[in-house]
């Protein structure tokens, strides 16, 4: 068995680089810029974040894979090309994140439920086709490890489709203009990673029961302040 | 130092909520049957945050028995006084078990949980809410809870109970080998845990032999996590290391080591049985 090193989140920037995105494509750029920098401040939470960055149009790019961001000097930069094919964005998505999932436990990891961020003007040229693939995408059955999306939507959005796209309504953002989208990632990125160390209360009503009665053998001897 | 350690930064201090609260706790002692050590850090996150210690233990020796009665705790640290449920409740539980063992009676462990679960209930009444002191007691206090009674036998080996609500684990190291005595389920990690003052439905107490020269260790999910199944460089330095019991400051030095992603706080409570006089 590999060594066990631990707990990662694998996190996808999924960027939309449509010809419609010209206009905020430097905004997306220094975004993932402030991203970079901001997940640097965060030494343990980085350590335990592996970044893939894809870029989509009619097709989709991998401009980095699984990185480990303290190691990178600078981040790829986006470009603008051609339509905007959600699709592709999803069906790459559904092959990438259980290849991954399997290299990282393969490597000894333990893997948390990975998290895409998915950045678009909220304008899919191939609506409605591509919700088939965002169906097998999001379906636990089809996809064990089926991510969760926080959808940002930049430049004109259109709210329902990121509100489609987004894996809970509170996983839906719109940023306006001049809001650091970066650091809006960072922040996030940062917040799930210590979640991982955050233990939750298991929300299991079923199988536990809250204790509402005093123990008839209870004695108060302890005090902690 | 594991691997690649963690990155070098002076821990802050943390936030004060609900009173003083070191970084580090340590104990050590034996009694005529055992030799104990226990040491509970703050994980590397909380230092680098300035968040209180939300682990801790607490062990106790029964004179009329020789029992050792211990537990280590994690509070949930999405709740504000996850650091005092975590003290309370091992607190809570080895008190009842002495008092169980004083009465010259066996334990009935979900009883043991439901008093500690109970005694969260009880603090959490005399906090600011307007919710029901139970639901309070979830909201402020949540934690999990391992619980260890330990008796020797004549011949120098013991026997240990173990119950548990949530995920920290035991494990006996006899030799160099590791035996768990939970199973964990792979696939994707889920953060969620079971923490009282909720208590599974189905409770019970694994019981575990501890041969001469083994020692049972308890620790919380911060070192479970990075004990692995033991077969890794954590399981290596900690079986190197507690064949027998090493000084009480060491045992800490140890459990603090350093390796990246591995921020948790750790506890970690050992009893070594001590063999025939």
């Amino acid at each position: 068995m590999a060594e066990n090193l631990g707990n990662v989140l694998p996190v996808y920037v999924v960027a939309d680089e449509s010809a419609s995105m010209a206009g905020v494509v430097g905004e997306l750029n220094a975004g993932l810029a402030e991203l970079h920098r901001a997940l640097l401040r965060e030494p343990m939470a980085a350590a335990k974040v592996r970044f893939t960055i894809l870029g989509f149009s009619d097709d989709v790019r991998t401009r980095l894979s699984l990185a480990d961001l303290r190691t990178e000097a600078t981040l790829p930069v986006l470009g603008t090309r051609s339509t905007t094919n959600y699709g592709a964005a999803f069906e790459a998505l559904s092959r990438q994140i259980p290849t991954d999932v399997a290299a990282l436990k393969e490597q000894g990891h333990a893997v948390y439920r990975p998290a895409v961020f998915f950045l678009t003007d909220g304008q899919p040229t191939d609506e409605p086709g591509w919700r088939a693939a965002y169906d097998r995408l999001v379906d636990k059955e089809a996809t064990p490890a089926a991510p969760n999306i926080i959808a940002c939507g930049i430049g004109g959005a259109r709210a329902r489709t990121i509100l489609d796209v987004a894996t809970r309504p509170e996983f839906a953002f719109v940023a306006t203009p001049g809001v650091e989208l970066g650091l809006a990632i960072a922040e996030f990125s940062v917040a799930l990673t210590k979640s991982i160390v955050a233990s939750a209360r298991a929300v299991a009503a079923d199988k536990t029961e809250l204790v509402v009665e005093r123990p008839n053998s209870f004695v108060m001897a302890v005090d902690v302040v | 130092m594991i691997g690649t350690p963690v990155a070098e930064f002076e821990p802050r201090p943390p936030r004060r909520v609900g009173g003083y609260r070191p970084d580090t706790a340590v104990d050590g002692w034996s009694s005529a049957a055992f030799t104990v050590r226990a040491a509970s850090v703050r994980g590397y996150q909380h230092r680098h945050d300035g968040t209180p210690r939300q682990d801790d233990f607490a062990v106790s020796w029964h004179e009329g028995t020789g029992a050792v009665v211990a537990a280590v705790a994690d509070g949930v640290s999405s709740v504000e006084l996850a650091h005092l449920g975590a003290t309370l409740a091992c607190r809570s539980a080895t008190d009842q078990l002495v008092r169980v063992l004083d009465a010259g009676e066996e334990p009935d462990w979900p009883d043991v949980m439901r008093c500690a679960g109970w005694a969260l209930v009880e603090f959490a009444r005399g906090q600011a809410g307007a919710d029901n002191p139970s639901a309070r007691a979830e909201r402020l206090l949540s934690t999990t809870l391992l619980v260890a009674l330990v008796r020797p036998r004549e011949d120098g080996s013991a026997r240990a109970q173990v119950c548990r609500v949530g995920d920290s684990t035991g494990w006996v190291l006899d030799g160099g080998t590791w035996t768990c005595l939970t199973e964990e389920s792979p696939g994707i990690a889920e953060v969620a845990t079971v923490a009282l003052p909720h208590l599974p439905r189905e409770l019970r107490a694994e019981s575990v032999d501890l041969p001469v020269g083994s020692v049972l260790l308890l620790g919380t999910d911060g070192v479970g996590g990075a004990l692995g199944d033991g077969a890794g460089l954590v399981g290596a330095a900690f079986a190197g290391a507690l064949g027998s019991p090493p000084p009480p400051l060491e045992f800490a030095r140890l459990l603090d080591f350093s390796r990246e992603t591995f921020d948790d706080d750790r506890t970690m409570l050992g009893v070594w049985p001590k063999g025939a006089p």
